[in-house]
């Protein structure tokens, strides 16, 4: 790549991503099972008029729509941070396993202590973080190979579905109230789950600016970090326990959603390089869009019938990462 | 005045054991560290240098325990360039050898005309401004091995480490890298150790040799003394005489085909 063209991909990207993140919500709020107008939209939003269509687009879409765009945003921008940490070009949240032990946590805090619904984000986040260090533990040898990770990660996975399918067997009475969560989507979410993760995701995602510079130093080899006065531990503990923190965010009120931490960063990259100072934010911005913009289409593809957005991504998703393996000669 | 003493350290990497290294590196002093592969050079760097740990004795820089400095303070004052064996992240060169100024740091502050004028010096000194916009995995190994040594220059430390600065270099631009060390060391009185495998330039360059063998110190002194027939002979196992043209050593080995024609 070059580096004037890689600068001037800078500026476009930055400039353009948020033109296209707001053309996406506009296209969020008009598209659908009942196609609403752009005047329409101005009329109930600015304006405040109490149409038909208020219901729809102040109870329906507008959360929905927000709250895409921090799944989005936290799932990219996790993605991202533990592909540097991992140093593992293929480490997605879901695929190794960190979405999959938010998850299992989310369904015990659910189906076992329905009490304590409130906690969440947090009993996401620590099923997330356990999953992360263990995967990371596990594939540990001097050094994490990313094959080494992928390869713990599907363990991990298939360990932590066993474990979900026994608890739901277990309170098969309450499962109805998961399952819909379990398959990863934001079918009926409103504002009050908005109102529940906006806090932390936008905590999270304030934190991941301080990482900026963290990641970037784990980038140039732990050798060369080190060199240069970083406790590389450290940070490595750090950048893991942001990073889960984030997914867990998303687990909690999205359920399991995968690839969008894999997908974004990685095209990023090849755009605009490895500088977290621009593959952040701009992850951020790109995983913001896909998951709006999939959600549009996989709740409208099969009208009345609402696919999960989870079940779309995988099927976007998961033929891009067989790419990748095959494209790096890992399988 | 010491820069660096190490006392009697021992580094155990399992199969190999680095053993009773005991080495006094006076300031302002040029080192090379000579020796077989295997020996362990690149290890009692990195030893030094804090990347690995010692078992047991001591490493004092600036008649300090090494591990008493916290990690920022002490990539002021020892700045290494490792061996060329894992590579750096395709950014601009003046992007990478910015990362020099990270040990003055913290992780608010951002770079500042001092920095940027320290990273113009580094870069000016190594003869790599002119690549300053080009991305680093674009540079031939030549041109690598200089940002390299410019980004470890940009810590501004007074103990500079090198491992292998010149190897895969061709003879003009090894000549160059240690032309420019030599100068950074006369203007900036730095002290300086770097892993050769030339050792007529060893000699040449520096003012101390440290031979090792097999995890072990074979035989240290200045360099001027030390390099002879059975120098070469107790380190490297060869047969090869050495002359002196004009200060310089030259080092004529044994070879099959020399001994045949005459
Ligand atoms: N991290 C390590 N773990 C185990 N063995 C190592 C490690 N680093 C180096 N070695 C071994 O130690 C020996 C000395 O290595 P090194 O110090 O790199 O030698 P030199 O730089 O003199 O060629 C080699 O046999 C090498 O295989
Ligand atoms: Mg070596």
């Amino acid at each position: 790549m070059n580096v004037v063209i890689r600068n001037r991909r800078r500026k476009w990207i930055i400039l353009l991503l948020p033109i296209l993140l707001v053309i996406t919500c506009i296209f969020s709020l008009t598209y659908g099972s009942v196609d609403i107008a752009i005047k329409e939209i101005w009329s109930v939003i600015i304006e405040n008029d109490q149409s038909t269509f208020h219901t729809i687009i102040w109870e329906l879409r507008l959360p929905r729509i927000l709250i895409g765009l921090l799944v989005g945003a936290c799932l990219a921008v996790s993605g991202a941070l533990l592909q540097g940490v991992m140093k593992n070009p293929l480490a997605d949240p879901g695929i190794i396993g960190v979405t999959a032990g938010g998850g299992l946590m989310a369904s015990i805090t659910m189906l076992v202590f329905p009490a304590y619904g409130y906690l969440l984000p947090i009993t996401a986040f620590i099923g997330s973080f356990v999953t992360a260090i263990i995967v990371y533990g596990v594939a540990w040898d001097k050094g994490a190979s990313a094959f080494k990770i992928i390869l713990a990660g599907v363990a991990i996975n298939a360990l932590l579905g066993a474990v979900q399918n026994g608890i739901m067997v277990i309170f098969s009475d309450r499962v109805q109230a998961v399952i819909p969560w379990l398959a990863g989507g934001l079918s009926g979410r409103g504002w009050y789950h908005f109102s529940f993760i906006a806090p932390y995701a936008i905590i999270g995602l304030l934190l991941s600016l301080f990482a900026i510079r963290s990641a970037n130093l784990l980038m140039l080899g732990d050798e060369s970090a080190k060199l240069l006065g970083q406790k590389v531990e450290l940070h490595r503990f750090l950048l893991i326990t942001l990073a889960a923190f984030l997914a867990g965010i998303a687990v909690s009120v999205a359920g399991l959603i995968g690839f969008v931490g894999l997908v974004i960063p990685h095209i990023v990259r090849l755009f605009i390089g490895e500088d977290y100072r621009y593959l952040l934010p701009v992850s951020a911005l790109g995983g913001a869009i896909l998951v709006v913009f999939s959600d549009t289409i996989a709740r409208s593809l099969f009208d009345p019938i609402e696919l999960p957005v989870g079940v779309l991504l995988a099927g976007l998703g998961a033929p891009f990462f067989l790419y990748l393996l095959k494209n790096r000669g890992l399988i | 005045m010491n820069a660096i003493q190490t006392k009697d350290i021992h580094v155990n990497l399992g199969n190999f054991h680095l053993s009773d290294i005991s080495v006094k590196i006076p300031k302002h002093s040029i080192t090379a560290i000579v020796g077989p592969n295997g020996s362990g050079k690149s290890t009692l760097l990195k030893t030094i240098a804090r990347l690995m740990k010692q078992h047991t004795g001591e490493i004092l820089v600036n008649q300090q325990n090494s591990n008493t400095f916290p990690s920022k303070d002490f990539a002021q004052i020892v700045a290494m360039m490792p061996q060329s064996k894992q590579s750096l992240p395709n950014l601009t060169v003046r992007e990478l050898i910015s990362y020099g100024r990270a040990p003055y740091h913290s992780w608010l502050s951002k770079t500042n005309r001092k920095d940027s004028e320290i990273i113009d010096w580094a870069m000016s000194i190594t003869n790599t401004i002119q690549h300053s916009d080009r991305l680093f995995h674009s540079l031939s190994g030549g041109e690598q091995q200089k940002v390299r040594i410019a980004l470890a220059l940009t810590q501004q430390s007074e103990i500079l480490l090198l491992d292998e600065p010149t190897t895969y270099l061709d003879i003009a631009h090894q000549l160059e890298v240690m032309e420019m060390l030599a100068s950074i060391h006369e203007q900036h009185q730095i002290t300086i150790i770097m892993v050769l495998h030339e050792l007529q330039q060893a000699v040449a360059y520096c003012d101390y040799l440290i031979a090792m063998k097999g995890g072990k110190i074979k035989t240290t002194g200045r360099s001027i003394d030390l390099l002879t027939r059975s120098f070469l002979k107790d380190v490297y196992d060869i047969d090869a005489k050495v002359i002196y043209e004009d200060g310089f050593p030259l080092i004529i080995p044994k070879t099959s085909r020399i001994a045949k024609s005459s």
